[in-house]
């Protein structure tokens, strides 16, 4: 009866997270765990499969989903993780911190990272304000973003900005050619530019920024080279080794597929002592003599930046979630939210008055497809696709913009992307 | 290059919401109404208190005696966590302030704050953290606090050390009278102190500390008063209205029976300016324009940010209505009337020594007792593998000792097994 680690480790961890073969230990049953079996990808009949996968994803039917980039919906098994890992750690009042080891494991292999530089965030912007906030920054050391950049991505800077007095420097976009934006961040290095941020993929419009190349300049001058990866991980595969940059923040809550306050940030391992804790608590050190302080010695590892007791079902369904797009094939949902976007791209460009913000060249784009109408405000646009289309895409108010933006995942099908075609159509002929 | 935020946050949240009020409500909880506690019987608490139990899905056994280090939930906290994820997750809506402000009322009315004067955070420490690094300190500052603290509680300082060359000057508390713990203090205060921090409950030892006392020598020696409220908030009742600190720092998973992963800070309204926001994004404030000056939210909302498990928030509201219904001084003082009785059967223990204080008003039901041979370790180890009784060892600045936790869901008859153990403990061990 005693329960010791061992048994608890049987009861949930291992065999949740599928690190020995023991999905169907009865205790997971016995606790509703639904052990969903992934849909076997058939060439085929490719739509049978998407269609298992959408019968994953416990949507309500009454309206058709396009606002991934915004907040992702979660399939049935990572909810059931969340659901059986709480109530089972809760009978046994454990935090279940063991667990994090292994879900380290499965979110370093899913970014192409190591373990020791993966740490568990809340969101993307966690992330971002760990780098920003622990860089040693000056006053007047210049930092260079896009203007297209999320409040999660800018916000942290403009926070050093308020209390160091640090600059800000934006570029904005080229959405013509995306590789400008090279240029365009080379224009504004200077002897003060510490750091250079974008997003792997924008928010506002989808624009796949040319990440390898900006590593390489910024390595030239010595910068730091901090990637917003909110609107990437889960859309794309993500090889953080092969983008080159220093740090990459993302939300486990958005194309990934995890719960909500879920997040990952990647540091480079040799650069890591480079960005201070500014939180900390029991687990950022193992060795602190209260009788002598003065030295804090950090943990080795990125889970230095995790601190306390932490919601240990959230970062295994999170884990979950990165096991269900590997299983599902990873190449395989890019291929798909692509398809389905250059799909809704046919579409609209039949349609007069439609201009389409997100880039054509496959290379600088994906799953995200934004566009407006001189005919109708973006606002009237989303209200109406919402209101008599049960349609829900995202308003983009950034930038000026004004414009409407689709995110297509793999829950998503042709029909509903034809019937927002066609919704837009209608919208517009009415204009 | 303009970059309206105020829109931005409207588009996303309000005009999303405009636009849905014509489609199909949100579908009620999933779950059936809890069941409703008893009325109390002062002829027949234990009845009572059974009708308490029942509402933790905890395991019977070993005997859970750690709500200090991590405490269970009730069963309608966990139905509240999953019902909100459910619900969420059939619409994809953040609905992020339509969820958050009405557990931040409860929690503020819990604690005796303005709703401004409260943000969620994910534990204790994150409080503390954000404390510690947001006042504005430069080296040779001080901070004065109690070597008993957690680490949730001093590793935030000593990150300051590194970081600014903040100076720490420690405390023994002192376990004997609350006089004495406000004489250590004023003994430690000198014209660089800038903070002084105590746990309003020790962690290791249960104790009270004179938490409005200090507030007064502190504000009046012009320093910062911060509180670590881990052990306090769920165990006694809090009014930070009357306790007078500046900031306080609350854990939701511990004594509070609220969902992993939650706590709470308040920062006092008229000095919120003084804690520069560590984390920061959605949220947080307004900038109309990009580049541009950033705004912060007038509220301790400022220290919030981006996308938040709403399902844990509202957990914790529950956990707080929970202990309303079973009444927050009647909580109290079970854990006391059971500490009594676990203090009344160890007295005649050779050689178990009572680390926890023996003056009324400084003892809580947190009971730390030390074994004249065995160490924290050994100690706790054995009451688990012989015993099935589940504490804390202590091993804190060399006290050895281990810690029993009693609360809502333990029992008289578990009181009785800890005293037996703890006898067998000083002849086996």
């Amino acid at each position: 009866m005693n329960v010791d680690r061992k048994t608890f480790l049987r009861g949930l961890g291992a065999g949740a997270l599928g690190l020995i073969a023991a999905r169907s230990l009865g205790s997971m049953e016995a606790d509703g765990y639904q052990s969903a079996v992934t849909p076997a990808w058939t060439g085929d009949n490719p739509e049978e499969f998407w269609r298992q996968v959408r019968a994953q994803f416990p949507m309500t039917p009454e309206r058709t989903y396009f606002n991934t980039g915004g907040l992702g919906p979660a399939p049935l098994r990572v909810l059931d993780m969340l659901t059986v890992a709480s109530r089972q750690l809760q009978e046994r009042v454990e935090t279940g911190h063991d667990f994090f080891a292994q879900a380290r494991v499965i979110a370093a292999d899913y970014l192409g990272a190591k373990p020791a530089e993966v740490c568990f965030t809340r969101n993307t912007t966690e992330g971002t304000c760990i780098v920003a906030g622990g860089l040693e920054l000056q006053a007047a050391d210049e930092v260079i973003f896009e203007s297209h950049a999320h409040p999660g991505g800018s916000f942290p800077w403009l926070n050093r900005e308020r209390a160091d007095g640090i600059v800000v420097k934006t570029f904005e976009p080229d959405p013509v050619n995306p590789q400008r934006n090279l240029e365009r961040i080379a224009a504004l290095i200077t002897p003060r530019t510490r750091v250079v941020q974008v997003s792997h993929i924008t928010s506002p419009t989808g624009l796949i920024m040319p990440v390898p190349a900006i590593a390489q300049l910024a390595r030239a001058h010595n910068l730091w080279f901090h990637v917003d990866g909110a609107q990437s991980a889960g859309m794309i595969p993500v090889n953080v080794a092969a983008l080159g940059c220093d740090s990459f923040a993302t939300s486990g809550h958005k194309w990934i597929g995890g719960p909500h306050e879920t997040g990952v940030l990647w540091i480079r391992l040799d650069r890591m002592a480079q960005v201070t804790p500014r939180h900390v608590g029991a687990y950022s050190s193992d060795d602190i003599n209260l009788k002598n302080p003065g030295l804090f010695i950090y943990s080795p590892g990125a889970h230095r930046y995790e601190y306390g007791t932490r919601n240990a079902a959230s970062v295994l369904a999170l884990a979950e979630a990165m096991r269900f797009q590997t299983e599902i094939g990873r190449d395989r949902i890019a291929a798909r939210g692509r398809a389905l976007a250059q799909r809704v791209r046919a579409g609209l460009e039949k349609i007069d008055g439609v201009e389409l913000l997100t880039p054509a060249d496959p290379a600088y784009s994906a799953s995200i497809l934004t566009f407006r109408s001189i005919k109708l405000a973006y606002g009237k646009i989303f209200e109406r696709l919402l209101g008599d289309h049960h349609l829900r895409t995202r308003p983009v108010s950034e930038v000026d913009l004004d414009a409407i933006r689709i995110s297509a995942h793999l829950f998503n099908s042709p029909e509903e992307c034809d019937h927002l075609v066609a919704a837009v159509g209608e919208v517009l002929r009415k204009a | 290059m303009q970059l309206d935020r105020r829109t931005f946050v409207q588009s996303v949240g309000l005009g999303a919401l405009g636009a849905l009020a014509g489609t199909a409500p949100l579908a009620a909880a999933p779950t059936a109404a809890p069941p409703l506690l008893p009325a109390y019987d002062a002829q027949h608490p234990d009845a009572f208190w059974r009708a308490v139990r029942a509402h933790y899905p905890l395991q019977d056994e070993p005997v859970y005696l750690n709500a200090g280090g991590l405490g269970p939930t009730p069963q309608r906290v966990l139905d509240r966590v999953f019902g909100t994820m459910t619900e969420m997750q059939a619409h994809s809506e953040p609905e992020h302030e339509r969820r958050i402000e009405p557990a931040r009322r409860t929690l503020a009315a819990f604690l005796g704050a303005g709703p401004e004067e409260i943000c969620f955070t994910r534990n204790a420490t994150e409080a503390n953290s954000i404390i510690a690094a947001g006042l504005a300190l430069g080296p040779g500052d001080e901070v004065i606090f109690e070597s008993h603290a957690h680490p949730g509680g001093s590793y935030p300082w000593f990150n300051q050390v590194q970081r600014r060359g903040v100076v720490v000057r420690l405390f023994e508390p002192d376990p004997t009278s609350a006089e004495g713990n406000v004489a250590r203090v004023r003994a430690l205060l000198s014209p660089r102190t800038k903070i002084v921090q105590v746990s309003h409950i020790t962690c290791t030892t249960g104790q009270v500390m004179p938490v409005a006392a200090l507030a007064e020598l502190a504000h009046a020696h012009g320093a910062w008063f911060h509180v670590d409220g881990a052990q306090a908030v769920g165990l006694v009742p809090v009014n930070l209205a009357a306790l007078g600190c500046d900031s306080y720092a609350c854990s939701g998973h511990k004594w509070l029976g609220g969902p992993h992963e939650t706590g709470a800070l308040f920062v006092r309204h008229a000095r919120l300016d003084e804690i520069a926001p560590t984390g920061i994004g959605s949220h947080t404030g307004e900038l109309p324009f990009l580049p541009g000056v950033l705004v912060l939210k007038p509220s301790a909302v400022r220290y919030e940010y981006g996308t938040r498990n709403l399902g844990l928030v509202a957990g914790l509201a529950e956990a707080v209505r929970f202990q309303e219904e079973i009444g927050r001084d009647r909580i109290a003082a079970w854990g006391r009337e059971l500490a009594a009785q676990l203090r009344a059967g160890l007295a005649g223990i050779p050689g178990i020594e009572l680390l926890s204080p023996r003056a009324d008003g400084l003892w809580t039901a947190m009971t730390t007792l030390r074994h004249p041979r065995a160490n924290a370790a050994k100690f706790s180890d054995y009451l688990k593998r012989h015993h099935r009784l589940r504490c804390r060892p202590v091993s804190e600045q060399h006290l050895e000792a281990v810690r029993v936790s009693l609360h809502v869901f333990n029992s008289r008859a578990e009181c009785d097994r800890v005293i037996a153990a703890v006898r067998a403990a000083a002849q086996e061990l």
